[in-house]
């Protein structure tokens, strides 16, 4: 049934501005079948963890129909739910669990791709070409097409054609072989594709994370990415969940220069959020470089954007640390910094968590997550780093990254209660990372623990709206290693100071223009010295920061 | 006859009972050791653990190079894996003591036997890690040397001299541990000639003239060639 | 004063009377040594400190450089004893006059690694030549026994012990000596002496900041031009550092930051024309090998030889700098080396401070 003007969860349209999103695989989170895999059942018995930590939105990862061979990328059914993960009741009971608690929920539409399990697929190699169960796919007698579309996964595939034996045909594919591409020149694709969407947000979900979206179109002599059909194709779902719901989002995964990312936006009749995916590499290169200038230039790189949209922040997630969006010299850079190991790599990006990028060390953590949360957008926080989680750089393609949440230093982690070879994968255990160590259990009873200073960093973002929707301005201190930015709405100004080096700093602000302001450090509330009309000193700790309110003095 | 089969029943199971009865005291003495084991092991692996981790061991040893153990064994540390070997070290050893409380010709040989060969196997143990070390110490040696000589083969002689000696330790260890007798001799024999024919053929025929013309540098020019206009010292 | 005197070794069954310095020069005979200087001479210069105080002297002379060298000028021993006996000094260095592709590890590495630690510009800190107060040799009794001269921290302990230093200029031009030994051999006995001496006296040069001339005595230096000046050819210095691109990288990987790396990786892509090793990346390639040396990141023989390929990339990039220049340029340009070194001794000082992986 089509809810006409069906309203979300959240009574404000403009929710995701404000959102805190948390990131979960459904099948990675928790188990309640002991089966050894996680399930929505499961899930829902941790949604009180999750309110507590104070993340405003769940964004769960493909828990459709699959053979798997994408960790459900690959869909083989746009509606219903993997047996694995529960039914489709137990969604809608997660669903509402999480609704009652304040929590919106986002769910993945790969529109780009399905599995070649799907029945889309079946039907189509055995149709004959020209008919309309044909033409749901991209299919070409030689491989020639499409010459200029560059290989997405580097390390597997060697072409984006495959010839399928059945069909007599080749198929396009940007990403595995097993992928193939819908073709969106036909208009019962998108019909289909926004008949999928409307099942889901009339479920009640809040939220829909579109994959992939830039290659939705292709066209011969072009990169076959970000085509002008693809934004016609974007207005009609745009159009089409605007017409039946109200307060619900689109979210683009577009890895492009933000310039190219802009497009998706439209004029606010696109996607309401976008990843800004070239950001994060380069914060992870000013960390390690000492130095603020790569992230101040791709600030700059980045255009305005519609008031009512947002940009999507993140430091990890559950793909590899992409350097698709990084020129030669910096990608070297970052193999060099971040991956001495070469089995740290994957494709073009480097396969490993928040944690054992940056040794462990606690206060580089906080400091790289307190430009998450006071960068302009909304953060998005990957399941297991709020406690710091470790990776397995022996698990094949991106599986390192997608292990077993680590609830307690019980059994598989206390994730689930099945014996250790069924579990899905295993657990971290070695002496760093490992769960025994290394718990969300052990770390609420600890006071000083990440977790807690995840929670009460996240609690602290909430307080301010400038976070979210604020504008953002960067004070240039000759000091190169500290990141000074101001962020302000009408009603709320905030100044940023961050520390990119490992040994103490000295700054001196430009702070002419708040003359007669006081900084009040946020977390203790403490007074600083009110501003004057000379450069505002300030010394900042091994990789410190700071968040000033500025006031007027009391 | 019915009495006599009755009669034979019971003095084979009066047989039985009294071996088992005359064991009886034996395996209570060999449960009794495998408790004491697993408790000395247990705090052993404690007191282990507490100094390896004071000393910085598995820093230490990634430092030396057997940061490559975790390809073996991805999800254990240096330390933890000493410490699981120590551990089992001491529960095996306490099942031969047992064993040996149980007094019967076949445990006591079997426990002889196990404790004649214990030194041969730490031997090979020694021997082994000895020649890993030795092995990746002189072949970054011999790679280092190699290019600054300017020898094109470089990387080739360090691989070379590598499995050389991982080669011969392991030919050592295995003498040691009197595996396989003169086949395993003839086999590494045939594999360490192998490696060094292959080495010569590789720089003697596929490098001729480089060759010839490196060993001409070397006998003609003791100071390097590029003293004729840059005077390093 | 005194006159320093002769004496044979042959009537040393008689006890030795004090004198005012000894000479030691390994590579000359008395005969060798010319009036009008007198002067006890030791042969062997292994026993010197000991001789010193056993025979009172006000200090020694070392003379180190080949015969060839020494026999020139007849003033030598006037130049080295004036600074110690008339004018207090405690360390007279040799300052030579040379060409400008001569001593090119000295230019590369000892002069500006030690003129950045100790704060002194002493242009030749390894020289063979120089002449040392009996204050110094009570210092390196006490501190360093069993040390020798050509072998010792002599400078470091001149420095240590706030004595007096100076350079001299001995009136010969400088002359390397004839020792069959392969470069990598050579650049581990310049630097493995240097980078133990870093250990020994961290307190000491990391206290030190921007570097003072001292004073110098003898004739101005002058950079010698050869007789027919020739193209430079540095085609086998860059293949050389190709080739331990090649092949060292992972080595190197071990000791080097990741932005040393990345210059390492730009160097590799350049053309023999367009070859020039950035004096920044060259200072923090070195002293990212004195911290690894420090750290023992690999057995110190192989670090130090690894070195060679990096030390030809640097003589390949300064020879196309400086072939043609005029002296002037040579200058400033070594000049510019050292204030590089200078300049990035708080790199040095933080990271030997605080080790750490995660360095930019």
């Amino acid at each position: 049934m089509t809810g006409f003007n069906k309203v979300g969860s959240s009574r404000d349209p403009l929710w995701y501005k404000d959102a805190v999103i948390y990131e979960l695989h459904v099948k990675a989170f928790y188990d309640a079948n002991h089966d050894g895999i996680g399930d929505f059942p499961g899930l829902l018995e941790k949604l009180d963890y999750l309110q507590d930590l104070g993340v405003t939105c769940l964004w769960l990862l493909p828990f459709f129909p699959s053979p798997l061979k994408d960790d459900g990328y690959d869909i083989s059914d746009y509606t219903s739910v993997h047996p694995s993960y529960g039914t489709l009741d137990d969604f809608q009971a997660f669903l509402n669990a999480a609704h009652s608690r304040d929590m919106q929920v986002m769910v993945e539409l790969v529109v780009n791709h399905t599995s070649d399990q799907h029945p889309w697929f079946q039907a189509a190699r055995l149709a004959p070409p020209g008919s309309p169960e044909r033409n749901f796919y991209v299919w070409s007698d030689t491989d020639r097409k499409y010459r200029d579309a560059r290989i997405i996964f580097t390390d597997t595939e060697k072409s984006n054609w495959t010839w399928d034996p059945d069909a007599k045909a080749y198929y396009w594919h940007r990403f595995f072989s097993h992928q193939p591409d819908l073709n969106y020149d036909n208009p019962a694709v998108l019909a289909e594709i926004i008949r999928v969407m409307r099942f889901w947000l009339d479920m009640g979900v809040d939220g829909l994370r579109l994959d992939a979206i830039p290659y939705l179109v292709e066209r011969d002599g072009t990169n076959c990415e970000n085509l002008p059909e693809t934004h016609v194709i974007l207005k009609q779902i745009r159009a089409a969940m605007d017409s039946g719901f109200q307060n619900r989002m689109i979210l683009a995964e577009a890895n492009q220069l933000p310039s190219d990312v802009r497009p998706y936006f439209g004029d606010s009749d696109e996607c309401h959020m976008a990843f800004h995916f070239p950001l994060m590499p380069r914060i992870f290169m000013a960390l390690r470089s000492e130095n603020r200038q790569p992230i101040v230039e791709i600030m700059r790189q980045t255009p305005e954007i519609p008031e009512a949209c947002q940009w999507g922040l993140f430091l990890r997630n559950h793909d590899e640390l992409t350097l698709e969006m990084v020129n030669d010299e910096e990608r070297d850079y970052m193999y060099l910094a971040y991956s001495a190991d070469p089995r740290m790599r994957l494709n073009v990006g480097i396969r490993r968590r928040l944690a054992p990028l940056l040794d462990n060390n606690p206060r580089r953590i906080e400091l790289l997550n307190s430009l998450l949360f006071s960068f302009p957008g909304t953060p998005i926080i990957y399941y297991g780093d709020e406690i710091g989680m470790g990776d397995n750089i022996h698990l094949g393609d991106r599986n390192g990254v997608r292990t077993p949440m680590q609830w307690s230093a019980d059994r598989n982690a206390g994730f689930s209660t099945a014996a250790a070879d069924q579990l899905y994968s295993p657990v971290i255990a070695d002496p760093v990372y490992g769960y025994a160590a290394l718990n969300v259990e052990a770390q609420l009873e600890h006071s000083s623990s990440l977790l807690h200073w995840t929670r009460n960093m996240i609690g602290l973002r909430k307080l301010f709206r400038v976070f979210g929707r604020g504008s953002m301005d960067f004070l240039l201190p000759s000091n190169q290693k500290v990141l000074a930015y101001l962020r302000r709405t009408p009603t709320e100004q905030v100044l940023c100071v961050a520390n990119l080096s490992r040994f103490p700093q000295p700054v001196e602000l430009d702070l002419q223009a708040f003359a007669g302001m006081q900084p009040v450090e946020m977390m203790g509330y403490t007074e600083f010295p009110v501003i004057g009309q000379q450069p505002y000193p300030l010394t900042l700790g091994p990789y410190g920061y700071f968040w000033f309110e500025l006031q007027r003095p009391s | 006859m019915w009495d006599e089969i009755q009669h034979a029943l019971n003095q084979s199971a009066m047989r039985v009972l009294t071996g088992a009865a005359s064991i009886l005291p034996g395996l209570l003495a060999l449960v009794i050791v495998l408790l004491f084991s697993f408790g000395a092991a247990a705090f052993l692996c404690w007191l282990l653990r507490r100094s390896l981790q004071g000393i910085d061991f598995d820093s230490r040893m990634a430092r030396w190079g057997l940061a490559g153990m975790s390809n073996v064994a991805p999800s254990y540390s240096p330390t933890q894996l000493v410490m699981r070997v120590v551990f089992w070290s001491i529960i095996g050893l306490g099942f031969l003591l047992g064993a040996a409380a149980l007094d019967t010709p076949l445990t006591t040989q079997m426990v002889r036997q196990t404790f004649e060969f214990l030194p041969n196997l730490l031997a090979a143990i020694a021997l082994l890690i000895a020649g890993n070390l030795l092995a990746r110490f002189l072949s970054r040696g011999a790679l280092i040397g190699g290019v600054n000589m300017n020898v094109p083969y470089a990387r080739l002689l360090s691989v070379g001299i590598k499995w050389l000696v991982l080669v011969l330790a392991a030919a050592m260890a295995l003498d040691h541990l009197g595996i396989g007798g003169k086949i395993v001799d003839l086999a590494f024999a045939i594999l360490f000639g192998g490696i060094v024919l292959a080495l010569a053929l590789a720089v003697g025929l596929g490098s001729k003239d480089l060759v010839s013309r490196s060993l001409e540098r070397q006998t003609s020019r003791v100071i390097d060639e590029h003293e004729e206009q840059f005077r390093h010292v | 004063m005194a006159q320093p005197s002769i004496v044979s070794e042959a009537a040393s069954s008689a006890p030795l009377a004090p004198v005012e310095m000894l000479v030691a020069a390994p590579n000359l005979t008395p005969e060798e040594i010319r009036a009008p200087a007198h002067l006890d001479f030791v042969h062997s210069p292994d026993n010197l400190l000991e001789e010193i105080q056993t025979r009172q002297a006000r200090g020694a002379i070392v003379l180190g450089s080949p015969a060839s060298a020494l026999s020139g000028s007849p003033s030598i021993i006037a130049n080295f004893t004036h600074p110690i006996l008339e004018q207090g000094f405690d360390l007279a260095i040799g300052r030579y006059s040379e060409g400008r592709f001569d001593g090119l590890i000295n230019k590369a590495l000892v002069y500006p690694l030690t003129r950045a630690l100790y704060g002194l510009q002493i242009h030749y800190p390894s020289a063979l030549d120089f002449s040392f107060s009996s204050k110094l040799a009570d210092v390196l009794t006490v501190n360093a026994p069993g040390s020798t001269p050509l072998r010792g921290p002599f400078l470091s302990a001149a420095v240590a012990a706030g004595l007096r230093i100076c350079e001299v200029n001995p009136g010969f031009a400088r002359e390397a000596p004839k020792e069959a030994r392969d470069l990598s051999s050579l650049l581990a006995d310049a630097l493995g002496p240097l980078f133990a001496d870093m250990e020994r006296n961290a307190s000491l040069w990391q206290r030190s900041r921007a570097s003072q001339p001292v004073p110098q005595f003898g004739a101005a230096v002058e950079l010698i031009e050869p007789e027919q000046p020739s193209d430079v050819d540095i085609s086998k210095l860059v293949d050389a550092f190709a080739r331990g691109y090649k092949d060292l990288f992972e080595v190197w990987a071990q000791v080097l930051s990741p932005r040393t790396l990345l210059d390492l990786k730009k160097l590799a892509r350049l053309a023999p024309t367009d070859f020039r090793f950035p004096d920044e990346s060259w200072t923090r390639l070195v002293y990212e090998f004195a911290l690894g040396h420090r750290q023992r990141l690999m057995s110190r023989e192989h670090l130090l030889r690894s070195l060679t390929p990096l030390y030809l990339a640097w003589v390949a990039s300064y020879a196309l700098e400086v072939h043609e220049a005029s002296s002037d340029v040579v200058d400033r340009r070594l000049e510019r080396l050292c204030l590089t070194f200078e300049a990035g001794k708080p790199y040095l000082v933080s990271r030997w401070r605080w080790p750490d992986r995660f360095n930019p």
